[in-house]
């Protein structure tokens, strides 16, 4: 197999993401804004009632859940809706590598700039400034791989979330519905460890938990051991599934392929 | 335009705001008809609002499964004040919108140029040419959330508290109008102005949470570069009946007016530096 190709438009992407420089500035910005009301949010219910293992514990949770979200989440409706309505989606089906695996090594680029430029300067903020512990080297890894299979996650979710705009034309208000919804099952707003029993049953049958939940469990040390390798199983799982969804729905959206101009 | 004001006088002003309403209403109907070739768009726009606020209210329940109230305010009122900054916000986004992309679509692309020729103001111009249709939705729904909040508070809604609620909500526009204005304006010196607005999108989250919980570098913040206590909590806390904060709940009133002609100063400012991209 030649890797070349692949490696050639993640690193094109990597090089278009690095002319955003102003937005990663603004995204990395926006994270410290939601750090900052979230803390003033969580120490006055801390100071109203008890939380489960503290304030502390809340913002290690929240501070790894921007860590993931900045390295693993992806706005792919944009990137294919934008094809679809310019009419080069045509060109996709030219090209020498498969429609997804372009789609896969152009988000792969960017999540690249996105984990150095984003996710570990929050990394750095949240262990200055909040005390936030950082993992063991061990852990550590364990964390990347975690977070790793999160993107591969998000990805093939917002890839068939994408399939849509070939009937809709439009992608923005699909990615924001994408973006609302995991992030509130994901773990990203609310640490998931504090829901109450019934409500985490209805957490636990969704896929969004593998996307953010997953890797932050092992970032804040609450999963360990063999819990690590429960915790991949899961998300090894759900990306079987979603792997084969996305597969199907690229198949039904082929044939609603429709050129707009020409 | 101050410019073609000046020669024709007094007489022409007034049929200049008439002339304004009919190109708006104009601009209005042609919208509408290019909004609905994508009418798949327009449903999802609407759905996809509707969809991010039962998150709100989904994660404000989540967070009311750890406490009784967060500093003395309970789910319901905290409800009530996102609710009601939540539809001044939308109320504002469906008109005044536009400037959220004053840097990508019109100084940067050259757009801008062809509104200097014409005799309409340049402010009305960016504005007329985009209502945020899928704000509507929201809008709606934030009503609703506030009749349900003030229904399950049990307040009785005296003739002074419907005044002061209807006249707080125009005045919270023009608060939410001007930090629109002041923001789009700095895209006249960098060219882009999305940037900055994903930013006060992200500040303007602060609005759905008692001021009283913030560090005072915050509260200042929040009163005056990013001023969106006085179109959230302070008219809130007067709705609530809450006396200790008399002072801001007058304030709210005024600050609107004055903050919205302070950033039509500094747009007027930006503009006069405004140069075409030559493209």
């Amino acid at each position: 197999m030649n890797l070349k190709k692949y490696y050639a438009v993640a690193r094109n992407a990597f090089k278009q993401a690095t002319a955003y420089r102003l937005d990663a500035v603004t995204t990395l910005l926006s994270s410290v804004v939601f750090l900052v009301l979230y803390y003033a949010v969580w120490s006055a219910i801390d100071a109203s009632g008890t939380i489960e293992g503290g304030l502390g514990r809340v913002m290690t949770y929240l501070v790894a859940g921007q860590i993931v979200s900045n390295a693993a989440f992806l706005q792919t409706e944009q990137f294919i809706g934008y094809r679809v309505r310019q009419g080069t989606i045509v060109n996709e089906l030219k090209r020498p590598l498969s429609f997804i695996s372009h789609v896969y090594f152009h988000e792969l680029g960017w999540s690249v700039f996105n984990t150095l430029a984003k996710a570990l300067p929050i990394a750095v903020i949240g262990a200055v400034f909040l005390n936030i512990p950082l993992p063991d080297p061990l852990n550590a890894f364990y964390f990347a791989i975690s977070t790793f299979l999160a993107f591969n996650l998000v990805f093939l979710l917002a890839y068939t979330n994408s399939m849509l705009v070939f009937w809709t034309k439009v992608d923005w208000s699909l990615r924001m519905t994408r973006n609302t919804v995991t992030s509130l099952f994901s773990g990203v707003l609310f640490p998931l460890y504090l829901l109450p029993g019934g409500l985490e049953t209805v957490f636990n049958v969704l896929p969004f938990r593998a996307m953010a939940d997953a890797p932050i469990q092992i970032f804040t040390g609450q999963a360990t051991g063999s819990a690590v390798l429960k915790i991949f199983g899961l998300q090894i799982f759900w990306l079987v599934i979603l792997f084969v969804v996305a597969h199907f729905a690229w198949r039904k959206a082929k044939t609603k392929l429709t050129v707009q101009g020409g | 335009m101050s410019e073609s004001e000046n020669y024709r006088g007094e007489e022409s002003r007034i049929s200049g705001v008439k002339k304004h309403i009919q190109v708006y209403r104009k601009f209005l109907v042609m919208y509408l008809k290019s909004r609905l070739i994508y009418k798949a768009d327009f449903v999802l726009g609407f759905t996809s609002q509707l969809i991010s606020l039962i998150t709100t209210v989904a994660f404000i329940s989540l967070l009311f499964t750890q406490v009784e109230s967060i500093q003395g305010w309970t789910f319901n009122e905290i409800l009530l004040l996102a609710g009601f900054s939540g539809l001044i916000l939308n109320l504002h986004h469906v008109f005044l919108f536009s400037l959220y992309s004053l840097g990508e679509d019109y100084i940067i692309s050259g757009r801008m140029d062809r509104y200097f020729v014409r005799p309409l103001n340049m402010l009305f111009q960016v504005f007329a040419r985009y209502i945020s249709d899928d704000n509507i939705s929201k809008f709606l729904a934030n009503i609703v959330i506030v009749a349900y909040a003030w229904n399950q508070i049990g307040m009785a809604l005296t003739l002074q508290k419907a005044l002061y609620l209807v006249t707080s909500v125009f005045t919270g526009v023009m608060v939410i109008g001007s930090i629109f204005l002041v923001f789009g304006t700095t895209a006249f010196w960098t060219g882009r102005s999305k940037a900055v607005f994903w930013l006060f999108f992200r500040v303007s989250d602060f609005r759905k949470y008692p001021y009283s919980i913030f560090s005072q570098p915050i509260q200042i913040l929040l009163i005056t570069l990013i001023p969106i206590a006085f179109s959230s909590f302070f008219p809130v806390t007067f709705l609530l009946g809450m006396d200790s904060w008399r002072n801001w709940q007058i304030a709210s009133l005024l600050v609107g007016p004055v903050f919205y002609l302070c950033a039509y100063r500094f747009w007027k400012f930006g503009l006069s530096r405004y140069s075409s991209t030559g493209s």
